[in-house]
């Protein structure tokens, strides 16, 4: 069963938010450096105002660290997104953008581009997720396959979905390739 | 040509090492990490010490602030490592770890582990990269194929890099699948 289609930087950046709008590693990672941060400003403002009137100092503290806790978020998710473009855009990113070919097989999936191609044993499939544009094969915490629904090129989507589920085996590993080979000799 | 290895997490930490020290964007995050730090511990010092006197207050200043840019820099990497650890202790990519085997083909390098097979084109690697103890073949940026020489169990390293030397086509896509 194979399902070909394109990515594009527009995937990319589905992913990355998906990622954090559902990550509890990214969320944590974010509360701790928006707190940090929210401290710090609050310290930093006190520390500064502090000499005449330690209630204006506490206030202005509270305002600045308030106000560092608000912009913060967005602004990190806006750079975070820039890198996202320039790295697409500007980097050497053939790997993951472009002509794509997944493949079901009995004993994992394989995908395709025309520069690498990656077999995974069922095993190494973390989880798969979809959003009403996008499903995410993810293969680690921060990575995925990305399937866009509405860019597919050829094989039927619903098919290929009712085939990954049927074929999940959490547990199932390789023999290497080239030991199989060996041994048959 | 084959070879073939063991893959521990001290492979994750030395590429991350390694990377973290040589890339140049890399090596701008981590100034970052240090003249920011810094900065931030000299308005500190220098905003809560200066009420009396300035001369002193900068003088306290620019000790905090030196010493926050040398104990920033190994903080982080540390962080990282710890990070390294607790991500590679568990889950899918503890899976990565384990035995590995590398191989030389026409249109590429084939890597196989426990739960994956991955085939790169000359195409995709970027360079190759070597320190005494390890082979870091880069399929991107900042991810690497990680080679430990101390490990080797099976294969002739040396035959392997030459070979690796021969077939390295930058501009080469992939021309046989993976069955």
């Amino acid at each position: 069963m194979i399902l070909r289609y394109e990515t594009n930087v527009d995937d990319a950046l589905a992913f990355q938010k998906y990622y954090y709008d559902n990550s509890p590693a990214f969320k944590h990672q974010m509360t701790k450096y928006i707190a940090g941060s929210a401290l710090l400003m609050y310290i930093l403002i006190f520390a500064l105002s502090v000499r005449d009137d330690v209630d204006a100092g506490i206030r202005a503290g509270l305002i600045g660290a308030g106000t560092a806790a608000l912009i913060l978020s967005p602004l990190l998710r806006y750079r975070l997104k820039r890198r996202m473009i320039k790295m697409c855009t500007e980097g050497d990113y053939k790997r993951y953008l472009g002509e794509r070919e997944l493949e079901i097989m009995p004993d994992g999936i394989i995908s395709r581009s025309p520069y690498s191609e990656t077999k995974l044993a069922w095993a190494a499939v973390e989880k798969i997720e979809l959003t009403t544009e996008h499903t995410f094969i993810f293969v680690g915490s921060r990575m995925a396959f990305i399937i866009p629904h509405n860019r597919i090129e050829q094989g039927d989507y619903k098919t290929f979905l009712t085939e990954l589920g049927r074929h999940y085996q959490p547990d199932q590993k390789f023999k290497m390739m080239s030991r199989q080979r060996s041994s048959t000799d | 040509m084959i070879l073939r290895f063991d893959s521990t997490i001290e492979d994750v930490v030395a590429f991350n090492d390694y990377h973290s020290k040589h890339s140049p964007k890399m090596k701008r995050i981590m100034a970052g990490f240090r003249w920011v730090p810094a900065l931030l511990a000299f308005l500190l010092i220098f905003t809560s010490t200066m009420k009396h006197d300035y001369g002193s207050a900068a003088i306290a200043g620019l000790i905090g602030a030196s010493i926050a840019a040398i104990l920033c820099p190994p903080l982080i990497r540390w962080s990282l490592r710890r990070r390294i650890y607790k991500l590679y202790s568990k889950g899918i990519h503890k899976k990565i770890l384990g035995e590995h085997e590398a191989e030389i083909v026409e249109d590429g390098i084939i890597a196989r582990a426990s739960y994956s097979e991955s085939k790169y084109s000359w195409g995709l690697i970027e360079k190759i990269e070597s320190t005494a103890e390890y082979t870091f073949i880069y399929v991107d940026e900042a991810m690497a194929y990680v080679i430990p020489h101390t490990r080797i169990e099976e294969g002739n390293y040396k035959a392997f890099m030459t070979e690796l030397g021969q077939h390295f086509k930058p501009d080469q896509k992939l021309q046989n699948k993976i069955r």
